[in-house]
C-alpha cells in the first residue's frame, strides 16, 4: 500500500541495498515504512569503535532525494562529531546533501567518520576538548563505550 | 552525602527534579537521558514546592538557549556546559542565570526590538513561538495521560510522543505535546507574560531539531536563476547513461538537459533540485543563483559562501563520488571536508556568523563556509 507511492528510486536503492550491502553495513527498511530504515554499521578496523555493532535509524523524508535522509545513531557513542541525541555531524546530510549521493553513501560516509574523527568540527564540545588535549585517553573513553554499548547484541 | 546531592538534579527531558543515577554519566532515573542539571544551591530546603520550578525557572533556564541561538553563542556555550556535568564552574554559571531573570527580560526586550527590524526573523520567530504555545494548550487538555516510561529515550518514541509538524513553505508550526509539569503554574502567571510560558518542556530541542531538519532551503546554495535553466541545454543521449539523480539508465536517444559541467540528467529529475540549489547534483558546479527572492543579506553571505565553495568544490566533491565508486577502500581516502555551518544561519538571517554557535556551538570558530571570511561580518544595524 505504502510501497505503491514509493518512488522507483527508493526501490531500487533499497533492492540494491539489500542485495549488494556495502561491506560492514546493513540497511533494511521497516515492514510498515519502507522509508524508515534499520541500520547497523560495524565499527572500522583499526578505529577506536572496532569490533562495536552500532545502530542507526535512518529515514527518508518525502522531498528526497532533493532532501537528504535523516540518519541518527541509536547506539551510544563517544565520538567529538556525534552528539548524546545520536545526531550526527556530517556536511552531506545537510548544506552538501546533493540528490546524486544515495543511503548508501550516506552511510560509507558515516563509517568513514566512526575512522576519522574530527575534532576541529566538533558537535560534542566536550568529547572533542578530550580528544584535542588527551586523545589517547579519548580513544580509550571511545573503546570502553564500544565494549559497554555496542558490544553485539 | 550522595543522596542530598542527588535530590537536586533536574531533569529536562522530563521537566521534573529527579534523584539521578549515579553511573559512568549522570542519568536522568525516569528517562536515561544525561540532559540533567544540578539544581542551583540553595542550601537545605530539596523539597521546593513545584511552583519554584514554574515558569520563571524556565524562563531563566530556556533564555539563554534561545538567546545563544539568535546571536550570543556565548551564552549558549555557556548552557552547553552545564548539560554536561563537569561540575567546576557550572554551579556559578547556573547561578548566574537563575539570578539573573531581569537582564534576560531586558536581553529579549531588545532582542525582539531589533528583530523586528527584520521581516522575515521576526515572523519565524513569531510563528515558531506561537507553535510552541499551540503545543502547551494542546498539551494541557491530555495531560492526563503524561506517560513516559520509555526505558530507551534515545528511541523514536519520543519523536512520536511529540510531534512537531512545520509546514515547510510557509513555517507554519503545530506542536502536540504530552508534558505536564508547568501547566498549574502557567495558569498563574500573566498570560501573555513571559517567554518561560513558551520555553518548557523537551519539545524546544526536537522542534529546533525540525526547524534545521524540515527546509531543504535552508541548507547550502540558492535556487538556481530561471534564465540560468532555461538556457541549459537539451542533448540526445547517444551512449549508455545513468541519470544520477533517478538512478535510471537513459534511453538511447532519449532526450536530457545537460549542465554546463557537461553532467547530464531527465529534465523532470533536474530542474526539480535547481528550485531548490543551483548545483550540479554530481560535480557542484555553480548556475547563476537566484537571489531575488532572499533580502539582500541572505544573499551576500551566500554569496560569500558560493566564493568559498568555487575555491573548494574539487576536494568536497571527491569525497561523495569516490565513496560510491571505491566503497570501503577509498573510505579513509582524502578529500573530505567535515563543515558544518549552523543550519540556523539562514533561518535567522538578520545575524549571521556569531549565532552559528546554536546547537554545536564551537564549530562557530571552525572552517564552515558560513564562516568563510567576510561572511561574519555582523549588520544587525543595517
Amino acid at each position: 500500500m505504502a510501497s505503491s507511492n514509493l518512488p522507483r528510486r527508493i526501490i531500487k536503492e533499497t533492492q540494491r541495498l539489500l542485495s549488494e550491502p556495502a561491506p560492514g553495513i546493513s540497511a533494511s527498511p521497516s515492514e510498515d515504512n519502507m522509508r524508515y530504515f534499520n541500520v547497523m554499521i560495524l565499527g572500522p578496523t583499526q578505529s577506536p569503535y572496532e569490533g562495536g555493532v552500532f545502530k542507526l535509524e535512518l529515514f527518508l523524508p518525502e522531498e528526497y532525494p532533493m532532501a537528504a535522509p535523516k540518519v541518527r545513531f541509536l547506539t551510544k557513542i563517544y565520538h567529538p562529531n556525534i552528539d548524546k541525541l545520536g545526531r550526527i555531524c556530517l556536511d552531506i546530510l545537510k548544506d552538501k546533501w546533493s540528490p546524486a549521493l544515495q543511503i548508501r553513501t550516506v552511510l560509507l560516509s558515516i563509517q568513514a567518520l566512526l575512522s576519522a574523527p574530527n575534532p576541529d568540527d566538533p558537535l560534542s564540545e566536550n568529547i572533542a576538548k578530550h580528544w584535542k588535549t588527551n586523545e589517547a585517553e579519548a580513544v580509550e573513553t571511545a573503546k570502553e563505550w564500544t565494549r559497554l554499548y555496542a558490544s553485539g547484541a | 552525602m550522595e543522596e542530598a546531592m542527588a535530590a537536586r538534579y533536574w531533569c529536562y527531558m522530563c521537566s521534573q527534579m529527579v534523584n539521578p543515577v549515579m553511573e559512568v554519566e549522570i542519568k536522568c532515573p525516569f528517562c536515561q537521558s544525561g540532559f540533567i542539571e544540578e539544581m542551583s544551591s540553595s542550601t537545605g530546603d530539596t523539597q521546593v514546592p513545584d511552583s519554584e520550578f514554574g515558569s520563571d525557572r524556565a524562563l531563566s533556564l530556556w533564555a539563554p538557549i534561545l538567546l545563544g541561538m539568535m546571536g550570543n553563542s556565548r551564552r549558549r556555550r555557556r548552557l552547553r556546559r552545564m548539560e554536561y556535568e563537569e561540575g567546576e564552574d557550572d554551579n556559578d554559571d547556573g547561578e548566574a542565570n537563575l539570578g539573573g531573570e531581569t537582564e534576560f527580560e531586558h536581553e529579549i526586550e531588545s532582542f525582539i526590538r531589533r528583530r523586528r527590524r527584520s521581516r522575515r526573523s521576526s515572523a519565524t520567530i513569531l510563528q515558531l513561538l506561537q507553535g510552541i504555545r499551540a503545543g502547551i494548550l494542546a498539551s494541557e487538555s491530555e495531560n492526563s495521560e503524561g506517560d513516559r516510561d520509555g526505558e530507551r529515550d534515545r528511541d523514536r518514541d519520543r519523536d512520536r510522543e511529540r510531534v512537531i509538524l512545520i509546514n515547510p513553505f510557509n513555517q507554519n508550526i503545530i506542536v502536540q505535546g504530552s508534558y505536564d509539569s508547568n501547566n498549574d503554574e502557567n495558569q498563574n502567571q500573566n498570560p501573555i507574560g513571559s517567554f518561560g510560558d513558551y520555553f518548557i518542556g523537551p519539545g524546544l530541542d526536537l522542534l529546533l531539531q525540525h526547524l534545521a531538519d524540515n527546509d531543504p532551503n535552508r541548507y547550502g546554495t540558492l535556487p538556481a536563476q530561471k534564465e540560468a535553466v532555461e538556457a541549459l541545454l537539451t542533448v540526445i543521449i547517444k551512449e549508455p547513461l545513468q541519470c544520477s539523480v533517478c538512478l535510471d539508465d537513459f534511453e538511447i536517444g532519449s532526450k536530457a538537459r545537460e549542465m554546463p559541467c557537461k553532467h547530464k540528467f531527465h529534465s523532470g529529475c533536474l530542474l526539480p533540485w535547481l528550485e531548490l540549489h543551483s548545483s550540479c547534483p554530481v560535480c557542484r558546479h555553480q548556475l547563476p543563483a537566484d537571489e531575488s527572492k532572499l533580502d539582500s543579506e541572505r544573499a551576500r553571505n551566500s554569496s560569500d559562501r558560493r566564493e568559498f565553495e568555487n575555491t573548494n568544490s574539487e576536494s568536497n566533491i571527491s569525497h561523495g563520488i569516490s565513496v560510491e565508486e571505491g566503497d570501503s577502500e577509498e573510505r579513509s581516502g582524502n578529500g573530505r571536508s567535515f563543515s558544518f555551518p549552523w543550519p540556523f544561519n539562514s533561518l535567522f538571517s538578520s545575524s549571521s556568523g556569531s549565532q552559528s554557535g546554536g546547537n554545536h556551538p564551537s564549530s562557530a570558530a571552525s572552517s564552515s563556509p558560513a564562516n568563510a571570511p567576510g561572511s561574519t561580518s555582523q549588520t544587525d544595524e543595517n
